[in-house]
């Protein structure tokens, strides 16, 4: 600060503490003969007398002012070119939007007018148009078409397919979807979506109001004007994410690309909501096609949720629980959902990208996958009663006896509430063929249920698939009547080729009769409709043993572990796998790994191996069939058929075999083709028990 | 803002200049809420049609900030300041893109001597010259610059100004009065 600036500061303080009479006088005095010091002063106190608004309301404020009624707004009859307006339907950030009609070619369409405030940057404008060409050039049935872009003397334009139908926003307002509402929304935006991923260009700025909904149930997506076109790289739009360094992605090069960035966020994300926003975007940093993943994940949740996963009562409080907050899982806000799909919503909004679904085709294949699995709502219109149901196909999916018995409430229940849904006839028999596996001795009573059950769906209606398949495994592990079973199984799949539990048990039945080149495609047909699906991989494997391809076998039961570390049951086969093989190092080492994952106590982990150092695998065998004896009686008598087997005593094996036909047991289905029972073929006893099963 | 969201801005990004990312993500938040605060103080009441826009600049002057990943804070003070200066080149830039865009638009544009005869016209003040004015204060009074961004553009009232700059509530009374005087006359020659 110069010594004369100071001067004229104090100067100019002191005055204005001078009542404006006495100034004069009052710089007479301090001035003296600095003549170029009292100019200075006196024109600055003038200054400040003359004017008392300046400045005095913030910059903000005078900027946004002039921008009022700038854009014109078009009424009916007016033309745009060739077009003639109807009748404005909405505005937005970008503008806004009318009805209007072609006049050359007759149709309907939707004409967008661009706010003068959208092209205040030049480039944004320009970049604007581009994308909108590359979007339009997606040709999508979900993606709206855009006809033409152009421009009159002070606006820009967009001509669209008219659309007649609502917002996602509107519908919402007006009702609650249906779960198969909220999952054909889903996937058609998300099949948009990937389409559009694959051409390297990503949205943005998905949310309800860019959504809109046909009456005939068609979904389109909005606004991918505002999309972004990411750098080509590696072909995936995950891994292409834009530089961080501001240097530009996509077409347009130069310096001009920092505030290209940035412009164009202002502009076209976070106008308005942050509720859709991803924490990427939150925080300024670039962003790539899981921004989608994550504002899509939001938009589901809301249609289940009714509310936005990170909604707050302000931007701010949104912004702070996007970074710091858990969603609220469904159950505690009193939503009934099927737990893949409370995980599928979580997976989409992850905060890390990084934990998200990594392609809108993973996030896309998940939720075909639950609709499929949900294809069966059929017959019933309650939402309530189909909860029920999901809920019931999710725990038959785990295929265990606990979880089948749990099962079967949430079908009885539903099937209390909506006594002709035939879903959940065929659904509850399936769960008490599951839980007849666990043993005990309710399983011909169980059995019964499970007939009647899958008798009762296809009374309601015949043309179920699932029914069938149900009633097909009844007939096939329990009746051992392969000839009705193959039958069943058949017209399941006819019926619905995309029944799950069809191919699955068909697989597996067609291992059974020894058919192996014809039972692995049928289970691969199983997983691919669910890949989630671990009771089909370990079939896979089983079917696999059953074939005698042991190696490809452990290669398969190795993988379930991998992909399913919960998952036990295929451990248990992995050392039964390399016993068939010979390779008893291998077999006693998984059996050890066995037993510590079901957690068996130590001492008998010990015993074993004191078995193992003292006699091989032969001593093991005997500690085995020890401790089963030792134990309460199992039920699993084709098992201890199998302990009897491997240390040589095979009257005893046979009498096991026995027990577990007089019990029908469904293992006895393998009989003919299980390698471990090869000691006993020849022997007359063993082969009139196969002929017994009714094995062909 | 309240006195405990200041202090805990203040704790956060110390935190996160001495490494801790995580504070960042829980200052964010709390920074953007205090420039929306600042921009719509004024816009509710009296221009209620124009949320949008402020909506935008805000949002554009949250992500300048959050850009701002090289900086090491110091204090909330030196926030605030940084905050204002961001504010201070979005809206210039700002009126900078609609100067532009009237010129081709082919409407006249407004002259400086313009500005005389529209001085009782609050909304006429040329931010371009402003901008440039405020340049050669800074030159000759540092702080009195920094009080014009402080209360102009980033829309702080003196008592937020003064407790920023640690100065009393008079000394930023009076600078902001000459700083006014000054600019205006800057303006209007």
């Amino acid at each position: 600060m110069t010594p004369q600036w100071q001067q004229v500061k104090e100067l100019f303080n002191d005055a204005l503490d001078v009542a404006p009479a006495e100034r004069a006088r009052f710089l007479d005095d301090k001035c003296r003969e600095d003549v170029e010091l009292r100019r200075e002063v006196e024109s600055l106190l003038s200054s400040s007398e003359w004017e008392t608004s300046f400045l005095e309301s913030p910059a903000i404020a005078d900027l946004v002012e002039p921008v009022k009624g700038k854009g014109k707004r078009l009424e009916p009859g007016d033309s745009l070119g060739h077009y003639e307006i109807v009748g404005q339907i909405g505005s937005g950030g970008m503008g806004e939007v009318y009805s209007a009609i072609d006049r050359n070619l007759g149709r309907q369409v939707a004409v967008k007018i661009l706010n003068q405030d959208f092209n205040r940057h030049e480039s944004n404008l320009r970049r604007f148009i581009q994308e909108a060409k590359l979007a339009s050039a997606l040709n999508h049935p979900n993606i709206l078409v855009i006809h033409e872009i152009g421009e009159t003397t002070d606006s820009h334009y967009i001509i669209s397919e008219f659309i007649d139908g609502k917002t996602l926003r509107e519908v919402l307002k007006e009702r609650t979807l249906s779960l198969s509402e909220v999952l054909e929304i889903s996937i058609q935006t998300a099949n948009a979506l990937a389409v559009a991923h694959r051409a390297h260009l990503i949205h943005r700025d998905i949310k309800p109001e860019n959504i809109m909904i046909r009456p005939d149930g068609y979904a389109k997506i909005l606004d991918f004007g505002l999309a972004k076109l990411v750098e080509q790289n590696g072909g995936s739009v995950h891994a292409s994410a834009e530089p961080t360094d501001g240097q530009t992605a996509g077409t347009i090069a130069g310096d001009e690309t920092t505030t290209l960035r940035q412009g164009q966020t202002a502009h076209g994300v976070i106008l308005g909501t942050v509720n859709y926003m991803s924490p990427e975007q939150a925080k300024g940093e670039p962003v790539d096609g899981r921004t989608d993943i994550f504002s899509l994940g939001a938009v589901i949740y809301e249609m289940i949720a009714g509310r936005t996963p990170f909604a707050g009562d302000s931007n701010s409080e949104t912004l702070a629980n996007l970074t710091n907050a858990e969603p609220e899982p469904f159950s505690s806000l009193g939503v009934r959902v099927p737990d893949e799909f409370e995980r599928l919503v979580a997976k989409a909004v992850r905060k890390s990208r990084d934990e998200r679904y990594q392609t809108m085709d993973a996030l896309l294949s998940d939720l075909r996958a639950l609709s499929s699995s949900s294809s069966a709502k059929r017959g019933t219109v309650s939402e309530d009663v189909y909860w029920l149901y999901l809920q019931g196909k999710c725990l038959v999916g785990t295929h265990s006896p606990v979880d089948a018995r749990a099962a079967v409430e949430y079908f009885e229940n539903a099937i209390g509430l909506d006594p002709v849904f035939a879903a959940a006839y065929a659904g509850l028999a399936q769960a008490h063929v599951i839980a007849s596996h666990g043993g005990g001795g309710s399983q011909s009573e169980l059995m019964n249920k499970a007939k009647d059950a899958a008798n009762r769906a296809l009374e309601i209606d015949a043309s179920l698939g699932e029914g069938h398949a149900v009633l097909g495994e009844i007939e096939y592990l329990y009746e051992w009547d392969f000839e009705k079973a193959e039958k069943s199984f058949l017209q399941a799949v006819h019926l619905d080729p995309r029944c799950e539990l069809a191919h699955s048990i068909y697989g597996e039945y067609l291992a059974s009769v020894g058919r192996f080149s014809e039972a692995i495609p049928e289970i691969r047909i199983a997983y691919e409709i669910d890949p989630k699906s671990c009771a089909n991989q370990v079939i896979h494997g089983r079917i696999l043993y059953l074939a005698r391809r042991f190696d490809e076998a452990n290669v398969q039961f190795k993988r379930v572990i991998e992909i399913f570390p919960q998952w036990t049951t295929a451990n248990g086969w992995i050392w039964l796998v390399y016993e068939m093989k010979g390779d008893y190092d291998k077999a006693f080492e998984w059996l050890i790994i066995n037993q510590q994952r079901n957690n068996v106590p130590p001492d008998r982990i010990e015993t074993y191996e004191t078995a193992w150092r003292q006699g091989g695998w032969g001593q093991v065998g005997e500690k085995m069939l020890e401790m089963e004896t030792s134990q309460s009686p199992t039920a699993n008598f084709y098992a201890t058929a199998r302990n009897y087997v491997r240390v040589g005593k095979h009257d005893l094996a046979m009498e096991f075999l026995k027990k577990a036909f007089d019990n029908r047991q469904y293992q006895m289905t393998w009989l003919n083709v299980d390698p471990f029972f090869d000691p006993l073929r020849g022997d007359p006893r063993f082969d009139e028990l196969v002929r017994s099963v009714g094995l062909p | 803002m309240t006195r405990t969201e200041t202090d805990e801005i203040t704790l956060m990004l110390r935190e996160w200049s001495g490494g801790n990312a995580g504070a960042l993500d829980k200052v964010l938040p709390l920074v953007y809420n205090e420039l929306h605060r600042q921009a719509s103080r004024f816009l509710k009441k009296e221009r209620p049609n124009h949320t949008i826009q402020t909506t935008e600049l805000i949002n554009e002057a949250y992500i300048k900030l959050a850009g701002q990943h090289s900086v090491q804070w110091q204090n909330r003070s030196h926030f605030f300041g940084i905050a204002a200066q961001v504010m201070r080149r979005i809206l210039v830039d700002y009126a900078r893109s609609r100067h532009r865009l009237k010129r081709g638009g082919n409407e006249v544009t407004l002259m400086l001597d313009d500005a005389v005869s529209a001085a009782t016209d609050e909304r006429s003040i040329d931010l371009i010259a402003l901008d440039e004015a405020l340049d050669r204060l800074a030159e000759k009074d540092a702080q009195q610059a920094r009080v014009v961004e402080l209360r102009y553009f980033s829309g702080l009232e003196l008592e937020e100004v003064a407790n920023i700059l640690g100065v009393s509530r008079t000394t930023v009374s009076r600078e902001w009065r000459m700083a006014k005087a000054w600019l205006r006359r800057e303006l209007t020659r």
